[in-house]
């Protein structure tokens, strides 16, 4: 079983790099038919644990073809957070009521202190992050604009992916893989999902946060924490750096 | 940048105009959804518990798509008015 959830997380990595390398349709059909594996494979089998991971993994080709499909090049770049992270929410949320976890394991509060150290790590990881990957700012020095991509990143883009890889997948995949590869596991995962920055050292940037994040919310038991460093850094990096 | 927004996304959408982004990747996502919604309509016609588990998992894709392909047919038809 472990093997086959590392060989479907490694699917999930070859496909981006086959889209990178030959063209987006490509990328999607690739990701398309993943899902239809993953599905198939989540129907015909009948161990719940093992199946609840397939059911997981299928968000991850389903964020690559909604962040392609959805924002058009009309809208400003601050709303395709929002377009991309509002429907990959309601997806979390369906596949949490079909496994019939509660989400609010996950974001339940508690250990205040620890959450606010975790948090701060985002503030040294989101200066590093500028300086590996320098991007152009998100939006412009306006304060209501700032104000809404402070909370579209927050909210669609570090609370989603928290979500998703701390809560949900570190949730179900513990109990199969062990609860100290889980971690592994879902930082590959986190990072194969940035092979979309076009930048090897952002990738394995973001797959050691993932490994750190990872550990913290399998010590402390709640994602809250990771979310505000996660905030923190999208923020940062993204927005009040390049303004500075 | 985030995983759900990458900069390859960053770099098709704003190098594409949306009429080619429609034509090409939106007939893809239709593609998709017809399939899915197809797939969970014969899974429905079959009947059993094991079709009944399979469409249930169908509509965590299938949801979001439809509001993927609601976006593509608004923008669209905003398009022909104008």
């Amino acid at each position: 079983m472990k093997i086959i959830i590392a060989f479907y997380i490694l699917a999930i990595a070859a496909i981006e790099l086959i889209g990178i390398q030959w063209g987006n349709v490509v990328g999607l059909v690739g990701h398309a038919l993943l899902i239809e594996l993953l599905l198939s494979q989540y129907a015909r089998n009948s161990q719940s644990e093992y199946r609840s991971v397939l059911l997981v993994l299928v968000l991850c080709p389903l964020l690559r073809i909604l962040s392609f499909t959805i924002p058009f090049p009309e809208a400003p770049k601050v709303y395709w957070y929002a377009m991309v992270g509002l429907p990959l929410l309601i997806a979390i949320r369906l596949t949490y009521y079909t496994l019939q976890i509660s989400l609010w394991q996950a974001v339940r509060l508690g250990a205040w202190k620890y959450q606010i150290l975790v948090a701060a790590t985002g503030i040294p990881l989101s200066l590093l992050a500028y300086s590996i990957w320098e991007p152009n700012p998100l939006t412009q020095n306006i304060p209501h604009r700032i104000l809404i991509g402070v909370a579209f990143l927050t909210v669609f883009g570090a609370f989603t992916e928290e979500v998703l890889f701390r809560g949900l997948f570190q949730d179900v995949a513990a109990p199969v893989v062990g609860s100290k590869m889980v971690v592994v596991y879902s930082s590959v995962l986190f990072a194969a999902m940035y092979l979309g920055s076009l930048s090897w050292g952002y990738v394995a940037f973001m797959g050691a946060v993932g490994l750190l994040w990872g550990w913290c919310v399998q010590r402390t038991g709640t994602i809250w924490g990771t979310v505000l460093a996660h905030s923190i850094l999208s923020v940062g990096m993204l927005i009040v750096f390049p303004l500075m | 940048m985030t995983s759900t927004v990458t900069e390859r996304t960053i770099t098709t959408i704003t190098s594409h105009s949306y009429d080619a982004l429609s034509a090409t990747l939106g007939v893809v996502l239709i593609g998709i959804l017809l399939i899915l919604v197809l797939q969970r309509e014969t899974l429905r016609a079959m009947g059993g518990s094991r079709s009944r588990d399979w469409m249930k998992a169908l509509n965590i894709p299938i949801v979001p798509m439809l509001g993927a392909f609601a976006v593509i047919i608004l923008l669209r038809v905003i398009e022909l008015v104008s």
